[in-house]
């Protein structure tokens, strides 16, 4: 039996055995059902993200130099080493940096960067080069090539991103597992039946019906297996209390997704960043901890991004505008020592006043693809970029 | 060929979102029919009343005024959005707009911030909606509105910026490398520096950008101008075809048959690109009525449709635009440049969710026969609650079944083959209209 038929064969009995409590099902999450060593966990800034305020580089002359009224003192920062620091609001990310569980990889971008929201977001998107279209997500074709069943792919929020879309299966968006459940479960849908029918598209409605009606199915399920006490705090909060409530529940999706917005900085963004980095920094910690109880950090990688970083000069306003190069996050409790060296950056190797980018963002997708999600990730990504080594 | 009463429903859904029993075209006769609905079309102008366009002044802004200045034309564009969906849903005036709607996807450029740019290309769109390509084709690639989506002012000589010249090729005449080289989109971003506007947007060539040396496209050498490479182009019968196929996958069916995108191809080449020859053969083609129930509604299909069954009057511009945004197509921001990929890309698990409920939702508070649970109910008149997400309104039914007096309820609502879903939803009866609203079959034109 080759695997993809092995998955179908799968698959059916997960349907079939939707009522079998998940502690009665046979294995850990590693099983080979999705042959994913890790659940994968993203967390998207909207907005542009301003990294230089995030991770300071209070070393290097060249950031109080352009940020006087915007900069913040090396004194109030949460020191990493002699050159850089977090801003005071992220600690848990400093004391995840400290327990070797976060890679800080700066300077992430990709070459003829776009300062298009817009634009700029569908290339992290579709982890296409600057100059091309896709129509598909980086994520959505990880579905289309390696997963069966919607589920697979999870984000909490309204409306499903481009990543998250394949030409053959895209993951869920949904705000709430019952409500989600309740949408498409009713004896109205209940007794809608698929008709015998040549044409394709009906077919293909009918199957997407069903299809959204067993995952939302399993979702809520999974969902209600058992109650998570744990409290969160802040909006993100909550959306990683659900993916947390999920993962425990042993859930067969090996991707999550969610989105923390209003990264867009322009005005005073003093304060809105203090706002903004508490509410990413308490997500962050309630979730670690809570995966932690369980034991479930292991299994699990998180990744946080945006769609650019703010120009390294700080504009009239009290704010930044669009830039290019940016930092991403990586938490893993299997990092090698060395992830810290891409913690690094050049402010006087500017390229139209931003810092210039040194690590292709597709980079750490190929890692994520490759360690966490244990997948090809050249058929995912069709090119191949440098080894970062993030992972042991 | 004589049309039966569902072969007008689908004519008239597939050219024009919808139509009322009552408004259906009286003539029996297919080519009388298709001429009537042409005949009886008219087109009107996107506008609004915008202050006169005023460069000195907008540079003389400060930061602060430029800022209130750029959130009023983002408010404003929305407005022209509202408009344009308003336009839609007038009578006799579909055509013309869903043909807009359709050069909007092809011809992609998001304007959401500017509402001087919007109403120009929309404009343009809709004045050659039905009329000749090249023209079309000349006032997009002219157009202030394109000319800074896909960088035509950085293209310089010396300095080539090539976004324009490769989409001109990829996605508005020839599609993906057919019949161009990576060496053809440089040489077309030359012939095209210089190309900008004027500070009241008018298009211009600004000589001291253009570069005026020698080219080599398509494997002829000559001093050419951007003009001189659209008529190149529109010279070579693959232009014609691939505006053919999407017409095709537009009109028709999602899955090409090559004969008939061929006779849509020819018609429109051999009439030197009149849009409305093409458009007239196709619906007069007997494989049109054989092609029922063959696409999925795009999401302003989908809204069209449904506001002119019920004569809904969408009061909130906000939520308006909001559930254009759940589901997946907000006018005036198409996805990038290629346009919404459409087809079975409009459903995903979430977004099918949304479009089985929709119908409900708009006509009955979200019940379709049985109880909501709690937690719907609650998200539900959470979401209704919220200022920018009123979808319920009040149906005027007596005018409802009057304009519908003759209809089969089913045949009105549901374009596909369904034999058993007719069979069980065959009452003529709100219930039965409600129930139809929230099958994947109401999803299929």
């Amino acid at each position: 039996m080759n695997r993809r038929n092995f998955i179908k064969k799968a698959g059916l009995i997960t349907a079939g055995g939707l009522l079998v409590p998940s502690f009665l099902r046979a294995g850990a999450f590693s099983s080979q059902l999705l042959n994913s060593k890790k659940r994968l966990v993203v967390i998207q800034l909207s907005g542009g993200n301003d990294g230089l305020n995030a991770v300071v580089p209070y070393g290097l002359d060249a950031y109080y130099n352009n940020r006087s009224a915007i900069g913040i003192p090396a004194a109030d920062l949460l020191k990493i080493d002699d050159k850089f620091g977090f801003h005071p609001q992220l600690k848990a990310f400093h004391d995840l940096e400290k327990r070797g569980l976060l890679s800080i990889i700066n300077s992430v971008g990709y070459p003829n960067p776009n300062r298009s929201h817009f634009r700029s977001m569908d290339i992290w998107h579709t982890g296409s080069d600057a100059n091309k279209y896709l129509q598909t997500g980086w994520i959505g074709r990880y579905l289309d090539n390696n997963c069966e069943q919607a589920h697979a792919g999870i984000q909490l929020g309204g409306s499903l991103s481009l990543a998250m879309k394949g030409n053959d299966l895209s993951g869920i968006a949904l705000t709430n597992p019952k409500a989600f459940y309740d949408s498409i479960h009713s004896d109205f849908f209940d007794n809608l039946k698929s008709p015998a029918s040549e044409n394709e598209e009906l077919n293909f409605l009918y199957k997407t019906f069903n299809d959204t009606k067993n995952s939302a199915e399993y979702i809520f399920d999974q969902y209600r297996l058992k109650a998570n006490p744990t409290e969160y705090k802040g909006r993100l909060g909550q959306q990683l209390k659900q993916i947390a409530t999920l993962i425990k529940s042993d859930i067969q999706t090996p991707v999550f997704y969610t989105e923390l917005g209003g990264f867009d900085t322009h005005v005073n963004q003093l304060n809105s960043q203090v706002r903004l980095f508490e509410e990413l920094n308490n997500g962050v910690e309630s979730f670690i901890a809570d995966l932690e109880k369980d034991d479930l950090l292991k299994e699990t990688t998180v990744v946080v991004f945006s769609e650019f970083g703010r120009r390294l000069k700080e504009n009239a306003s009290r704010g930044t505008d669009h830039g290019a190069a940016n930092v991403m996050f990586v938490i893993d409790s299997g990092l090698t020592r060395t992830a810290m060296t891409y913690n690094q950056i050049d402010l006087d190797d500017l390229e139209k006043g931003d810092p210039r980018y040194k690590v292709d963002f597709r980079s750490v997708y190929q890692e994520l693809l490759q360690k966490t999600l244990n997948v090809d990730a050249k058929a995912v990504l069709n090119q191949e970029f440098k080894d970062l080594g993030l992972f042991g | 060929m004589k049309l039966t009463t569902r072969d007008k429903y689908h004519l008239h859904s597939r050219a024009e979102f919808f139509s009322n029993h009552q408004g259906l075209v009286k003539q029996d006769d297919l080519d009388k029919a298709v001429d009537a609905i042409f005949k009886a079309q008219n087109s009107t102008d996107l506008n609004m009343d915008l202050p006169k366009w005023n460069p000195d002044k907008n540079k003389k802004l400060s930061q602060k005024q430029k800022q209130e200045l750029r959130k009023t034309w983002r408010k404003q564009v929305q407005e022209l959005n509202y408009k344009w969906f308003q336009q839609m849903l007038c009578e006799n005036h579909g055509l013309v707009e869903k043909m807009t709607l359709f050069w909007h996807g092809h011809f992609a450029c998001n304007t959401k911030n500017n509402p001087y740019t919007t109403i120009e290309l929309n404009n343009i769109l809709r004045t050659n909606a039905l009329g000749n390509f090249r023209d079309l084709l000349y006032g997009v690639s002219k157009s202030s509105a394109m000319i800074a989506y896909l960088h035509l002012r950085q293209n310089k000589k010396g300095k080539p910026n090539e976004d324009f010249a490769r989409e001109l090729c990829e996605l508005f005449t020839l599609g993906r490398d057919v019949d161009y080289t990576e060496k053809d989109v440089t040489e077309i971003a030359r012939a095209f520096t210089g190309w900008t506007t004027d500070a009241y947007g008018k298009h211009v060539v600004n000589p001291r950008q253009h570069d005026s040396g020698e080219k080599l496209i398509f494997g002829k050498s000559g001093n050419f101008s951007g003009e001189d490479v659209l008529e190149m182009i529109l010279a070579n019968p693959n232009c014609a075809k691939l505006i053919a196929q999407k017409v095709y996958r537009y009109f028709v069916a999602e899955k090409l048959n090559e004969q008939h995108v061929n006779e849509l191809s020819n018609a429109l080449f051999s009439s030197n690109y009149d849009i409305t020859v093409m458009m007239k053969y196709l619906f007069k083609a007997e494989w049109f009525y054989q092609a029922q129930g063959k696409i999925v509604k795009s999401p302003i299909e989908f809204l069209v449709g449904i506001g002119k069954a019920f004569d809904l009057k969408f009061p909130d511009q906000k939520s308006h635009k909001r559930i254009q945004k759940y589901l997946g197509q907000v006018l005036f921001e198409p996805p990038n440049v290629a346009g919404w990929p459409g087809g079975r890309k409009w459903i995903d698990a979430s977004r099918f969710a949304l479009r089985l409920r929709l119908g409900s939702l708009v006509l009955n508070k979200g019940y379709i026969m049985d109880e909501l649970s709690p937690e719907l109910d609650a998200q539900i008149s959470k979401k209704t609650k919220r200022k920018d997400l009123k979808f319920f309104e009040e149906v005027d039914w007596d005018a409802f079944w009057k304009r519908n007096k003759e209809a089969s309820i089913f045949d009105l609502l549901i374009r596909n083959e369904n034999p058993n879903l007719k069979s069980t939803y065959n009452s003529n009866d709100t219930k039965t209209i409600i129930r139809l609203l929230s099958t994947p079959d109401f999803q299929l034109t």
